[in-house]
């Protein structure tokens, strides 16, 4: 059975560009820059024994203006979980799908085009997921706020009740609540 | 396992006669928890209007309601809690964070009902239904979100600090001055206690966030002294603190000093964001250079008059310096604001007495206004029999020469009259004086007033105490005993009461009980007057009321060119002294400036405007909802009737809080700053304009929609930049809520409109 | 309205009384508040004492619980629900979430207010509310029905335009329910109502 060790050696002895740390018991992080990481994929699968892809997951680092696709991979055999993590550009954002190697894999897939709206060239479908009815923007990212939209979009009560005076008005008192985001 | 038998099914029979499992509701019910979270109860007498649970409600649940029959006073807001069990999820947070355990939660869980509106109440003792329920949740002492408990202020041991003039308090650490700032909740209840309407709030936030230039420039837009009243203000803030009403108040104080300290002098002009403005060529001289003449200096010199402060001490500071010893003040720090304030082109010539070297009339003449600033420094008499022995002495006398390092007479023993702050100055400078000479303290304090009336703060007299002075309240004196024309005590007798019913001074004495404080020194410290001799002839033409001089509300005596600031209006304190010197400053630009007069007018009118262009609005609003300019377009026309739900009010709310005159004044200094820095400025003209728009958009031809709605959305987009505009001048935060909120309804609107119309 | 519905005849009394006795349930088990039911329906608080069962058709149901906040996407499965069940129908609104959005209310993906897309005869307070409401909420429910004055459902027929408006604002474009509302109303002898 190999450690961590053995694996970031592994990784960074075949991706000198890739920075390679053991984030905790069993949990390895392989930042790669995004060109390598279909072939980095590959290798996981076939030669390093890590047949299975946990999850595709995408953090909206908006400040920096960029997307970051976090891929993890699970050994049965050694028990590790390595997360391949590569930024691509918010703008437009688009990256190489990685469903011939694992077919799984189209499901969070469109589910990060879903919310993010990052477009996967080669996974054919990238259909609504589970938003069905959903018409604006991709809710995940960071700029979409979805306080305004749903105070925009959604009927809220206005209620009278008995004990409120005509100046009682609970949205026009509204300025000390609410602060919350 | 039990064995088969054909009698099995029958087994089951053992249960006729038993109690069913089942609770049959409604006609019996469980027990809650005995600390369940039911519907909400709120102590309305107990409330203080915070908003802290408003705050916290992360759904936004609750919102503050203002509460007819409620009036906001001294750490009281006139807003009530109203919950919208539409939102709560009966998390119990506000009940935990409630800052006077006002709230708490009832067992009463069920309402059913088919009208929503009752799911929204304003919760009493009574809860929701008006039937007593027994108390559920409850604040828990153990996870208690409010740190009730000060940090700790590091001071120097009585034994360390009896002998020198050093100063006692030794200041927070940035982590220490962190963690006592994370302690403030942000109610803002402190803001309308404190006499010049500090920003409390926003620079406790600063120095939470280790924005200490923030801090400054928060604090130093309402108060030109800070480092002095980082150290001695009276702190009626403290008292109003919403934290005290459960634990320790948060030591506000201290944390301006804190952040005063943290900034070097050489920093403050950079963190003064009010521009010096032009020269006007105007001069106005200040008798006094206390905490009120500085403060109308620096307020007068941001104005751009020429400021010259006349004081009759070697040095300027006031009371601050030679009544305030050095161990709580050190003069160091009151020259640091006092030379920031010198920067800014106030001229102070000092040793120079008012009425001895130079006369008021000649001031007069040279200047074109004149404000007397001069305080209290005459001691008052008690008029007891043999106070006239030199060797009785008067308590400001001596706090004087104690600052100018002239010798003084020290005694063995001595004896001070006396229970304010001025009796416990003295009574611990000249205990310092006596370990300094003698190795050895022996100072009696007595007073008319009994230890729990005492007007001296409770800290100085635990101090004193400490310091090992002896106390005999609540005596009154009656003579001083001399024997070969040397003192050697002070007979005094028991005061059985000080004031009468009405609260009127009128103190009574019991002779039979009689005591002789033995001294060889008496020192009176009964309180101050002011030395008003130098106004000479011009007394007679002054007009009085009682005692104090007569002024109007912008401090202007019956003598056009003479205000009056300071001490002899309001106090005795220090931030009275600096929010009525501020006052007086603008009643001095307003005398003296015809447009500084306009522009207060003009700040009525500003207002007014507003207030009108609320008013046309809505009703402009009301009759589009009414007309069915939106036509059938069901998204504008929810729009409207969303808009106008929000807004309802909003114009009373402003006039309330244009009521306030010091609110006025801030605002009046704005648009003066305002109009200088950018010449034209755009909201005067843009305001009459944008007032008209509902009125021209009204003139719309009913049958062109499109046009009408365009009119809809013109109107929201003035009232947007007005709001927007109006936000650069506002230094007030009710006011800058009103309109931040305002503006963004105006925009939200706006883009909703603009979506429909699609533009 | 006809006559023959607002002038409550001895025989409408006794119907009434009776129809309250009987009541199917359809719950909506979307939110999180199902977890409230099983101890409702079972031994411990045994709401069939008051005869009221689960039904698993909307086309048997009486009364259509929904317990706890929609999405979008569920509203939708829940309109066509709703539109299958014959009148007269009951829609509860339990917990927060119906009332105003709760403790999603800033949420971009639920509704906040049920009663805009169906009307709803009667709300539960709580988040979430224990089965003791729920049974008083039934209880009160029969006792409307027994008096007459559960007659919420008549308002979707009355007020058709207005609930289909705010469905279709929330879906984006029209849906197709594939219920002819409109007959039913026509049954029911029912006229349109402004709202």
């Amino acid at each position: 059975m190999t450690n961590e060790q053995d694996i970031i050696n592994r990784i960074e002895a075949a991706y000198p560009d890739a920075v390679c740390k053991k984030k905790q018991e069993r949990r390895v992080e392989a930042c790669l820059p995004p060109d390598r990481l279909f072939d980095f994929a590959g290798r996981m699968q076939s030669h390093w024994n890590f047949p299975h892809l946990s999850a595709i997951s995408c953090v909206d680092w908006i400040n920096e203006g960029e997307f970051e696709l976090v891929y993890h991979f699970w050994s049965y055999e050694e028990k590790i979980l390595v997360s391949a993590k590569i930024r691509i550009p918010r703008e437009e954002a688009r990256f190489i799908s990685i469903t011939e190697l694992w077919q799984p894999a189209k499901f969070f897939e469109r589910d990060i085009h879903e919310m993010f709206g990052v477009v996967f060239e080669g996974n054919d479908d990238l259909e609504k997921y589970i938003l069905t009815e959903w018409e604006g923007p991709p809710p995940m990212r960071k700029d979409f706020v979805t306080r305004d939209f749903a105070n925009r979009f959604y009927h809220f009560k206005e209620y009278e009740a008995e004990w409120m005076g005509p100046q009682q008005n609970p949205q026009a008192a509204d300025v000390q609540g609410g602060s919350n985001e | 396992m039990k064995k088969w038998s054909i009698l099995r099914p029958f087994d089951s029979l053992k249960f006729i006669g038993q109690k069913p499992v089942t609770i049959r509701v409604p006609f019996e019910s469980k027990p809650t928890a005995e600390r369940y979270r039911g519907f909400h109860i709120n102590d309305l007498e107990k409330c203080i209007g915070c908003g802290t649970c408003a705050e916290i409600c992360d759904n936004d649940a609750i919102r503050m309601v203002p509460m007819a029959g409620v009036e906001k006073e001294t750490g009281k807001s006139d807003k009530r809690p109203a919950i919208d069990y539409g939102r709560c999820c009966w998390c119990g947070l506000c009940v935990d964070i409630c800052t006077t355990n006002s709230l708490g939660m009832t067992q009463e869980y069920i309402h059913i009902d088919p009208d929503v509106n009752t799911f929204y109440i304003l919760p009493d003792m009574e809860g929701i239904h008006k039937t007593e329920y027994p108390q559920g949740y409850t604040a828990d002492e153990e996870v208690n979100f409010l740190d009730l408990e000060r940090v700790p202020m590091k001071e120097l041991q009585a034994e360390e600090r009896k002998d020198s003039f050093i100063e006692i308090v030794k200041g927070f650490s940035k982590e220490e001055a962190q963690k006592e700032a994370s302690r403030c909740v942000a109610c803002g209840l402190c803001t309308d206690t404190c006499p010049a309407h500090m920003n409390i709030p926003e620079y406790i936030d600063a120095v939470w966030r280790d924005d200490i230039e923030e801090a400054g420039r928060q604090i130093y837009k309402n108060n030109p002294l800070p480092d002095v009243c980082g150290r001695i203000c009276t702190h009626n803030c403290e008292t109003a603190c919403s934290i005290g009403n459960r634990g320790e108040p948060i030591s506000i104080r201290w944390l301006k000093r804190y952040a005063m300290d943290a900034i070097p002098v050489g920093d403050y002009r950079s963190l003064v964001d009010q521009k010096v403005v032009k020269p006007l060529g105007k001069n106005i001289a200040v008798v006094g250079g206390g905490s009120s003449g500085l403060s109308a200096g620096y307020y007068l010199a941001l104005m751009g008059y020429g400021v010259t402060i006349y004081e009759a001490y070697p040095e300027a500071g006031g009371m601050m310096r030679y009544g305030i010893p050095e161990y709580r003040l050190p003069y160091d720090v009151l020259d640091k604001d006092i030379r920031f304030i010198e920067e800014l082109g106030v001229t102070i010539k000092t040793g120079t007495r008012v009425g001895e070297d130079v006369s008021l009339d000649r001031l007069h003449e040279e200047n074109d206004a004149v404000l007397i600033a001069t305080g209290f420094h005459e001691g008052r008499s008690t008029r007891t029999p043999g106070t006239d022995h030199e060797n009785v002495y008067q308590a400001v006398d001596l706090l004087a020469k104690i600052t100018m390092g002239e010798e003084i007479r020290v005694d063995e023993k001595i004896v001070v009259i006396g229970g304010g702050n001025v009796a416990m100055d003295i009574a611990r400078s000249l205990g310092r004086k006596q370990m300094q000479k003698y190795g050895k303290l022996d100072v009696t304090v007595t007073s008319l007033e009994s230890r729990d009336i005492m007007p001296a703060d409770e800290e100085e007299i635990l101090e004193s105490q400490e310091e090992g002075l002896a106390f005999y309240p609540g005596r009154g004196p009656s003579e001083v005993r001399t024997a070969d024309g040397k003192v050697t005590g002070l007979k005094t007798v028991k005061c059985t009461r000080v004031f009468d019913e009405n609260g009127r001074f009128s103190p009574q004495f019991d002779e039979s009980d009689v005591m002789v404080l033995e001294g060889s020194m008496v020192i009176e410290a009964i309180g101050q007057a002011p030395d008003m001799a130098y106004l000479g002839e011009f007394s007679e033409q002054l007009e009085y009321d009682g005692r104090r001089l007569k002024v109007d509300e912008y401090f202007q005596t019956s003598l056009e060119w003479l205000f009056v600031s300071g001490d002899i209006i309001k106090g005795p304190d220090v931030i009275n002294g600096i929010a009525t010197g501020h006052q007086a400053a603008f009643g001095i630009d307003r005398y003296l400036q015809k447009a500084a007069q306009d522009e207060l007018e003009t700040i009525d009118q500003v207002m007014e405007l507003v207030v009108d262009f609320e008013e046309r609005s809505t009703s402009y609003v009301e009759k589009a909802l009414s007309s069915g300019s939106c036509g059938t377009d069901t998204g504008c026309r929810r729009m409207l009737a969303r808009f106008l739900e929000r807004k309802k009010g909003f114009a009373g709310r402003i006039r309330d809080a244009l009521s306030e005159r010091n609110l006025r004044i801030h605002l009046r200094q704005e648009l003066g700053r305002e109009q200088h820095r950018y010449f034209d400025f755009a909201l005067l003209d843009n305001l009459p304009e944008a007032a008209e728009l509902p009125d021209k958009a009204a003139e719309l031809p009913e049958s062109a929609e499109g046009t009408r709605q365009k009119g809809i959305s013109e109107h929201l987009s003035a009232g947007y930049r007005l709001y927007n505009d109006l936000l650069r001048l506002t230094a007030n935060k009710e006011l800058e809520f009103l309109f931040e909120s305002l503006r963004d309804e105006y925009h939200e609107q706006l883009r909703i409109m603009q979506d429909l119309l699609g533009i | 309205m006809s006559e023959k519905l607002t002038q409550r005849t001895a025989w409408n009394r006794v119907l009434d009384k009776l129809s309250g006795r009987s009541l199917w349930m359809l719950h909506y088990c979307t939110g999180c508040g199902a977890i409230e039911l099983p101890p409702t329906m079972t031994g411990r608080f045994d709401m069939e004492r008051f005869g009221i069962h689960p039904m698993v058709t909307p086309r048997q149901a009486d009364i259509l619980l929904i317990t706890g906040y929609l999405s979008v996407k569920t509203l939708k499965r829940v309109i066509l629900t709703y539109e299958q069940m014959q009148s007269p129908k009951w829609v509860v609104g339990f917990g927060s979430c119906t009332i105003n959005g709760g403790m999603y209310w800033n949420s971009y993906a639920t509704v906040k207010s049920l009663d805009q897309y169906m009307p709803v005869e009667l709300y539960i307070a709580g988040c979430m509310p224990r089965p003791e409401a729920i049974i008083s909420s039934f209880n009160e429910l029969i006792d409307r029905i027994g008096r007459g004055e559960a007659n919420s459902w008549k308002d979707y027929y009355e007020n058709y335009d207005f609930y289909r408006k705010n469905q279709e604002h929330v879906f984006g474009g029209p849906i197709n329910t594939r219920t002819d509302v409109k007959s039913d109303k026509e049954t029911f002898r029912i006229q349109s109502a402004g709202k």
